[in-house]
């Protein structure tokens, strides 16, 4: 287990690497390690036992160069693209949690050769009509002092301890309040701006991924709608959903063991 | 000599909100719904505020101020422009200053720069170009996403000074707003060009872009503390850097102020208008209570260098402007100033003394303050107030910035 800088064209990114075997390009999220924490989760843990999981850090995330160039998914996309080349991977699987499942299935339908098995978790990025993404930067912003709405928009039990422990009212460190503003202002530079956290091509470019794609979602994301999964599941010739019950947008911290072992079994299989 | 630059600011509040609107809505920002507009309660409003500003032309102000806001009841001008060229045709002496437009939320600049040439000729020469990057609000009013605020808002200065100052057409590079032809007509008619003012919090980085530019920084906080002689000095430090020397005139702060004959009858006559600001229009800008827009991770417009210093700085209590109760707790923000004439020259004397700045940017009107109140004050304090501060502030400026004495601080750009 380490983490370590990477040169990506002149941009240091972080980049934590675990695990043995075939590599797994892990991308990722809000709620999540290189997000508003910084060290690996069970989750990761339990995930870097069954591969050699690379996990690189957005810009401006954790100590990866902030890139004031960065101003649409695209550029993320291609950003990530040159983190694979950097790694030296022609062609690898990727997990993407929350905005980096955004990233993986960009990625995904723009290079498919690029990408071997594809599993999204909670994944913005389609425009679904009459289901709208949350507004996740109003969340934030507090409300009487406190940021209960964002808790309850990522978290299944936005009241409950681990959404508490993740996103508490005031950080509980300076770390925290840093981490905290770098992961939205990433994702600020990308998914503010309409299209709000969508991309409008996207939908009908999914087809050219013909591998196989796992689309995992918590039954209670209050953030990206469930439907939202079934409409990348139906994009994908080769694409399928897996619900969890009680989970929310957060499923990754929510039930680790579980949504690791769906990963990895798709993974194997 | 050059004595403080005294200007009125009108906000231009929504007055017309029911009694309740604090107990049932969470913000009087971007979610404030507009069915609550009352528009036969409300015909008038624009004439009345106007009046109010040409009133202050009369009565001697150095100028009459406006800004630019959206989808709020703070501030009812999404295109203060517009108020701005009724201006010119209705006062005559005093500067118009917009602080500001915002060009980040605009897809071409130019049209900033078309408008403001044109208010500075419609004006005879009378205006100060105010650019802003917008605030939390503003973000979520006009989807600009914070990060790239302060890139897009120096471009977009850049290019439109250079529209001014630099025979077109010619071609603009980028990356933000790159054009084929820059070729403004009319041109300003000051020269080389008007008095720009950016607005900035005390970040280090606004400060320098102001700096090495020449143009006046004006202090966005409504609020006075040690902060405000704090953020002076500092620009002073980045002024000398670049080469030049400050002076007070080139800095800006606002304040409020509401002036009656004695220090009892002036909280008596601004209490419901100063509380229906400070409940209902600060809710969502400056107030814990309800949804804060302003500042936070989902308005991210701060380097991660200036967010490191804000998490490293001692925390205060968090409590802001709009959640003063009392007028004990107002007075500690120093930042609406109420009083007989005695009260607010002093007060302000010990403001202008203390942090030598130059330009009072000056609120009178409050919420929904009734009109003759607001002129009242505007009176007793242009008669009785404003002479003693601009004696005394010359006195002070030829005495503490000798250079003043060698330059003509006010007129012109640079």
């Amino acid at each position: 287990m380490s983490m370590r800088d990477l040169d990506v064209a002149g941009r240091k990114v972080q980049l934590f690497e675990a695990g043995e075997g075939a590599p797994v390009l892990y991308l990722h999220g809000v709620a999540d390690m290189h997000g508003a924490a910084a060290a690996p989760q069970q989750f990761h843990e339990a995930l870097a036992k069954q591969c050699r999981l690379l996990a690189p850090a957005h810009p401006g995330c954790v100590g990866s160069d902030e890139d004031n160039s960065l101003e649409s998914i695209d550029d993320l996309t291609f950003h990530t693209l040159e983190v694979m080349d950097a790694l030296g991977l022609e062609k690898v699987d990727i997990v993407g949690n929350c905005i980096g499942g955004w990233v993986a299935a960009q990625i995904a339908s723009q290079n498919p050769e690029r990408v071997g098995k594809l599993a999204l978790i909670g994944a913005p990025g389609l425009f679904v009509s009459g289901s709208p993404i949350g507004d996740l930067f109003m969340a934030v912003q507090p409300r009487n002092g406190g940021i209960a709405d964002l808790r309850s928009m990522l978290f299944a039990d936005g009241d409950g301890d681990l959404a508490e422990e993740w996103f508490p009212d005031q950080h509980r460190d300076k770390e925290q309040g840093m981490l905290r503003y770098q992961i939205f202002r990433c994702v600020a530079r990308f998914g503010f701006k309409p299209p709000y956290f969508y991309h409008q091509k996207l939908r009908d470019r999914l087809y050219r991924f013909k591998g196989p794609a796992l689309v995992v979602h918590g039954a209670n994301d209050a953030f990206v709608p469930p439907d939202h999964a079934q409409a990348y599941a139906d994009g994908f010739p080769n694409g399928s959903v897996e619900t969890v019950a009680g989970a929310g947008h957060a499923v990754i911290l929510e039930q680790p063991d579980a949504v690791a072992a769906k990963v990895a079994a798709f993974l194997k299989g | 000599m050059h004595p403080a630059r005294l200007f009125c600011w009108h906000f231009m509040a929504y007055p017309n909100l029911p009694a309740d609107f604090d107990e049932n809505h969470e913000s009087g920002w971007v979610t404030v719904p507009n069915s609550l507009w009352d528009g036969d309660r409300t015909r008038g409003v624009y004439q009345e505020y106007l009046d109010q500003l040409v009133y202050a032309d009369e009565l001697g102000f150095d100028g009459m101020v406006l800004n630019e806001h959206h989808q709020n009841i703070y501030g009812l001008m999404p295109s203060p422009n517009l108020l701005a060229a009724a201006l010119t045709q209705k006062t005559k002496n005093g500067k118009i200053v917009v602080l500001a437009n915002l060009p980040p939320m605009y897809l071409n600049p130019l049209r900033i720069a078309e408008e403001y040439a044109m208010l500075d000729n419609m004006s005879d020469g009378r205006l100060i170009a105010g650019f802003a990057v917008g605030g939390g609000p503003e973000s979520f009013n006009y989807n600009v996403p914070s990060p790239h605020g302060r890139r897009r808002l120096w471009e977009a200065i850049d290019l439109i000074v250079k529209s001014w100052t630099d025979d077109g057409p010619f071609h603009h590079e980028g990356p933000c707003y790159p054009m084929r032809y820059v070729n403004v007509w009319p041109r300003p008619l000051q020269q080389p060009h008007p008095e720009v003012w950016v607005p900035g919090s005390r970040s280090i980085e606004s400060m320098e872009e102001v700096a090495k530019r020449g143009y006046r920084y004006f202090l966005s906080s409504r609020s006075h503390g040690g902060g405000t002689r704090m953020a002076a000095k500092e620009f002073a430090g980045v002024m000398e850097k670049h080469g030049k020397t400050y002076t007070p005139f080139h800095m800006g702060v606002l304040m409020s102020v509401y002036v009656s004959e004695t220090d009892e009858q002036a909280k008596e006559e601004s209490r419901e208008g100063i509380w229906y600001f400070l409940k209902n229009c600060l809710k969502g800008h400056l107030r814990k209570e309800g949804r804060s827009m302003t500042f936070g991770p989902g308005v991210p417009s701060q380097s991660l260098r200036s967010w490191e210093a804000f998490l490293n700085a001692p925390r205060s209590s968090g409590t802001m402007l709009g959640d003063a109760d009392t007028w004990e707790e107002l007075e500690e923000r120093n930042s609406i100033i109420v009083g007989s004439p005695e009260t607010v020259r002093k007060k302000l004397w010990d403001f202008i003394e203390d942090a030598q700045v130059g330009n009072l940017l000056i609120q009178f009107q409050f919420g929904n303050m009734k009109d003759e109140l607001a002129r009242k004050s505007m009176k007793l304090f242009a008669e009785q107030v404003a002479p003693a501060l601009r004696r005394d502030s010359a006195e002070l400026f030829a005495r503490e910035f000798p250079q003043l004495n060698d330059e003509e601080p006010v007129e012109g750009a640079q």
